[in-house]
């Protein structure tokens, strides 16, 4: 413990000081403000000094002056605001404060039960209608570098057509003649089909897909494997479950891989389950099951090219942007067009899948949005109104404090606590309403939304409601701070 | 003396290290912040706010006098107040020091193979 010996400093030898800035001092002459009166009065010149002396050492190394306004930004408040006991002066008297807003928002239960009812029917309705806009309309669709996929639909201007499935035989054109997509698979919902074995025989619904279904949405299964293309041009009976009908027929047992179940009386071999997310082309599908096109239809002997019913999805290779690659299937809609007569009038347009599938939900939205926050501002009124009339019933009491000597910061800490006990309830109820309104638009929303499952609340829903309420204390401070210093302990009695 | 010295055992870091600081001799505040600074290798910083909370701390309870604000040669001539370890401050750094080795010999014994007291 032996003290090292450095040369005193005093000993060193004078040399020239260059000043810090103006600015800089005044800089930190204002954070010495931290600090209470006596304590500037008693250090504050030597502080200046050494600040100085600090500033001078620092601004001769790379990035440290960085380091020293950081360092005393820090220090100036932490040490300030040690040095006025600040958090001393809070808990000294806090217990009680808080038990005194208790007491006064129970002896008026009525009151207190209407202000909170109204605020948490505000807040509830804005933090559902934020989530659901949130969720549905600015997330991107739960599959990978989902920005890059874009639905593939018909349109014929002269029949006055814009939203067709493309035939089977164009699909196929597009998809080998193409350099713009990495990749173009199709799609049909068909009839649900009756699924037996592990239960009562139960109606599912079933999604056939062509061969590079899985690989273009780049989804793997969460047990076992999706199936590709020598499954599908095989003509093995394969199927994948998705993760709900895993969970609720097979009881999310892993042992249901390689295993075969009966859809429409033909056995089909299990060869993996999705994840809960994954809704292509809708979250109610049960199963998807191999689409061969090479034998889709044996009645007709060939693949179509007039039977316009098709899902098609494809995902933009690198590069490549949607302009582009809408210019380049026109082109080659351009020539088929020449080739085929059934083509004639026929282009395609390619739309991103996202906008495809929440398109028409926006307006919707955003109104629904509007709506809501209108309905909070209703509410943030009505319940500023209610607070004020019992204010105001609660004057003499108030004014009576004041008289006796409760200093504005105690009067106004109450009132504090009177508001943020009211919120916090307010807050809870909303939570709750919340998740059950938005349970409630889950069951009746397009079963083409993916992940309305997982809408639901979190930690930005808490943020959001924590600004919302924001919202509500704000004007009741600005007020408080408004009156004039004549009748100051009345109105700040009243004002909140 | 020794009685008054436990009493205001244990010292905080900062403030032992200020009496280590002005153990050699008088010194003003940025002569402090560099001692410590550099008797630390840079681990500790005082900036003004710590280190005069500090010192006012360790005049109140005497363990540092404050001493009239002088020319400091290395500072430009400016006038600086200098401080100075008491008779009290230097048994208080004593006791502490003697505090800290009976812990630190109490640690090497539990915690280090083959370590003894």
């Amino acid at each position: 413990m032996a003290v090292s010996a450095t040369p005193n400093r005093d000993a060193v030898p004078d040399r020239a000081l260059p000043q810090p800035p103006r600015w800089a001092m005044t800089c930190y002459r204002w954070l010495l403000r931290f600090a209470p009166a006596r304590f500037r009065a008693r250090h504050g010149d030597e502080m200046l000094m050494l600040f100085a002396d600090r500033y001078r050492d620092a601004s001769s190394r790379r990035g440290g002056l960085l380091y020293l306004w950081a360092g005393t930004l820090r220090d100036a408040v932490v040490s300030g605001l040690a040095e006025r006991k600040f958090g001393d002066r809070f808990l000294r008297g806090g217990g009680n404060d808080a038990r005194y807003a208790a007491r006064a928002l129970t002896a008026r239960p009525a009151t207190s039960a209407l202000v909170i009812a109204v605020l948490a029917l505000g807040l509830g309705a804005s933090l559902a209608g934020w989530v659901l806009l949130r969720d549905v309309l600015l997330r991107p669709l739960p599959y990978p570098e989902a920005e890059r996929l874009v639905a593939i639909w018909d349109t014929n201007p002269e029949m006055g057509l814009e939203h067709v499935g493309p035939t089977p035989a164009n699909m196929l054109d597009w998809r080998e003649q193409n350099r713009s997509f990495s990749g173009m698979a199709a799609w049909y919902a068909n009839e649900p089909r009756t699924l037996r074995g592990a239960g009562d025989p139960v109606k599912v619904a079933v999604a056939e897909v062509t061969e590079d279904f899985f690989g273009l949405m780049s989804e793997p299964a969460v047990v076992g494997a999706t199936f590709g293309a020598a499954e599908v041009l095989s003509d093995e009976p394969v199927v994948v479950l998705s993760h709900w009908l895993w969970v609720e027929r097979f009881g999310g047992s892993e042992d249901i891989v390689g295993q075969t179940i009966e859809l429409d009386g033909v056995n089909h071999r299990v060869t993996g389950v999705m994840s809960g997310s994954f809704a292509v082309p809708q979250r109610d599908i049960g199963v998807w099951v191999p689409w061969n096109f090479a034998n889709g239809w044996p009645q007709l002997g060939y693949v179509p090219r007039d039977y316009r019913y098709l899902f098609v999805v494809a995902r933009l290779a690198d590069g490549v942007d949607l302009a582009a690659a809408q210019d380049h299937l026109d082109g080659i809609a351009a020539g088929l067009e020449e080739q085929y007569a059934e083509n004639a009038g026929w282009r395609p347009l390619a739309v991103p899948l996202r906008d495809d599938i929440v398109g028409d939900l926006r307006p919707a939205l955003v109104v629904l949005y509007g709506a809501v926050s209108l309905v909070l501002l209703i509410a943030l009124t009505n319940a500023a109104h209610l607070v004020l009339g019992r204010e105001l019933g609660r004057r003499a009491e108030l004014g009576m404090r004041a008289a006796l000597g409760a200093s504005a910061y105690r009067l106004a800490r109450q009132s504090a606590f009177e508001a943020t006990f009211v919120t916090a309830i307010a807050a809870l109820w909303a939570w709750a309403l919340a998740t059950v309104a938005l349970r409630g638009v889950a069951l009746v929303a397009p079963p083409t939304l993916p992940r309305l499952y997982e809408i639901g609340l979190d930690a930005a829903a808490l943020g959001y409601l924590a600004v919302a309420r924001a919202r509500h204390r704000r004007p009741a401070h600005c007020r408080s701070r408004s009156r004039s210093p004549r009748n100051d302990h009345r109105h700040r009695a009243t004002a909140r | 003396m020794t009685q008054s010295a436990a009493e205001l055992l244990p010292l905080t870091p900062v403030a032992f290290e200020i009496l280590l600081a002005l153990a050699p001799g008088e010194r003003h505040g940025y002569a402090i912040m560099r001692e410590v600074e550099e008797r630390s290798e840079g681990r500790i910083t005082l900036h003004p706010g710590t280190l005069y909370r500090a010192l006012g701390r360790l005049v109140d309870e005497g363990l540092i006098e404050e001493l009239a604000a002088r020319p400091s040669p290395d500072r430009g001539n400016e006038r600086r107040r200098f401080y100075g370890i008491t008779e009290l401050g230097h048994d208080v750094a004593a006791a502490e020091a003697e505090r800290l080795e009976s812990q630190l010999a109490a640690a090497r014994a539990r915690f280090q193979p083959g370590g003894g007291s």
